[in-house]
């Protein structure tokens, strides 16, 4: 807070304050709040002496004058007067003392009280009677300034929101190594066609459309064998890798299996295939 | 603030945590530790090779605790080979190899080359395998070996 120039105060056409407070100084003189420029006026003698308060400074008070005679909260106070970033206790403690001083109030601490654990107050007693001042606007005292809407958030806001962002990444970073193990660390794509002969269940499976493709057609007439040679149900199940077709056979209490060299697939005995379903 | 502001935040909260918590159950009903893959597994098939001669194939697997020990038997020729279970999740598993070892592998010597292939690639230390759950077995993609709980 820096103190400004003195000078006359008559025949200044000044903006109105928006509020008087009786300060402690000895000389008993009022300071007028000018929350639009940030400054106490106080009058002495026909002397104005302004303080810049400084923008948290003036919020601080704003807010305590909006409310006098009302406990306002240490978390408010800081989103009040800090609105577009996150400061510690000891800057609103640092703005109220120095609030203090400039009202003359350090020692008694009777114009902006201090109540444990819950916040700070702005004595009433303290507000010159408005009623008594015809310029000035009634208490209540003055509309707040159009913020932000982020500057009304408390500090308690903030954090949940903090908290719920940090959240929201978690959850989706949970679902990136979800999606990542389940496609990548096990290859997880595999098509499937699948085709009925009778009671025999056949499935293909394949990487790729075209594999699969190239897989019922090359293994066509294999399938037309397998259905006719058992008369029990017996899922089949076909794939090809490399050189060798690959048949499993499913029954209700077997599973055994057969590679075929591609290059026997036409050679193939019925004896042979008959391995892969005892 | 309002108590429809204050109603928003909750929900907002309320639902988020709901998803996470979501996420989370989802993740544990499909988690399977090692533990519960113990078991023994096995399979038997037949390969018929290029020049036509058919050889008999058995793979056996046992898992305990976290750890692997397979054995291949393929004609005359045995691989043995043990190791880690990496990670078991959606009923599918991941195994690395630490220690493979052949047996009478010059009798495989008329076998086809894929097939020795896979036989070496699943003996070899650090190679990793994935089984994939096909019916009531586990399919090893890389090596194509069957398993079954026995």
């Amino acid at each position: 807070m820096t103190m400004s120039e003195t000078m006359p105060r008559a025949g200044t056409h000044e903006v109105k304050p928006a509020s008087v407070i009786r300060t402690g100084r000895p000389d008993g003189c009022q300071a007028h709040f000018h929350p639009e420029r940030y400054q106490l006026v106080f009058s002495r003698e026909g002397v104005e002496e302004k303080i810049d308060l400084g923008f948290s400074g003036s919020r601080l008070l704003e807010r305590l004058l909006q409310v006098p005679g009302e406990v306002v909260g240490r978390d408010e106070l800081l989103a009040y007067a800090w609105s577009d970033r996150i400061v510690g206790q000891g800057s609103l403690n640092q703005q109220i003392y120095s609030l203090r001083q400039v009202l003359g109030d350090e020692k008694n601490r009777e114009i902006i009280q201090t109540l444990p654990r819950r916040g700070y107050m702005l004595s009433p007693k303290f507000l010159v009677n408005l009623n008594d001042l015809a310029d000035l606007p009634a208490p209540g005292f003055f509309p707040p300034l159009a913020l932000p809407r982020r500057a009304n958030r408390t500090l308690n806001q903030q954090r949940m929101a903090t908290l719920m962002m940090a959240a929201s990444a978690l959850l989706i970073l949970s679902l990136v190594v979800f999606a990542y193990i389940y496609h990548e660390l096990f290859q997880s794509q595999v098509l499937v066609a699948e085709r009925d002969i009778g009671n025999k269940h056949f499935t293909y499976a394949a990487t790729t459309p075209q594999a699969l493709e190239q897989l019922r057609n090359d293994t066509g007439g294999l399938t037309e064998r397998l259905a006719a040679l058992v008369e029990q149900p017996v899922q089949f199940r076909l794939g090809a890798n490399a050189g060798f077709f690959e048949l499993l056979c499913v029954q209700r209490d077997t599973t055994r299996w057969l590679m075929i060299n591609r290059a026997q697939l036409p050679k193939v005995q019925d004896e042979q295939l008959r391995s892969c379903l005892q | 603030m309002t108590l429809s502001k204050n109603c928003r935040w909750y929900t907002g909260g309320a639902l988020l945590v709901a998803a996470a918590l979501g996420a989370l159950l989802v993740v544990c009903v499909n988690f399977k530790s090692s533990n519960e893959f113990n078991g023994r597994y096995s399979s038997s098939g037949d390969v018929i090779l290029r020049d036509g001669h058919k050889i008999e194939v058995n793979h056996t697997l046992l898992i305990k605790d976290g750890r692997f020990y397979a054995l291949t038997r393929q004609g005359l020729s045995i691989m043995e080979t043990s190791g880690i279970v990496e990670s078991g999740f959606l009923n599918r598993m991941r195994l690395r190899v630490e220690k493979g070892k052949a047996t009478d592998l010059d009798a495989s010597g008329n076998i086809d080359n894929d097939l020795l292939f896979n036989l070496m690639y699943g003996g070899e230390v650090d190679s990793v395998i994935n089984l994939r759950p096909i019916g009531k077995c586990y399919f090893a993609v890389e090596t194509r070996q069957l398993y079954c709980a026995d």
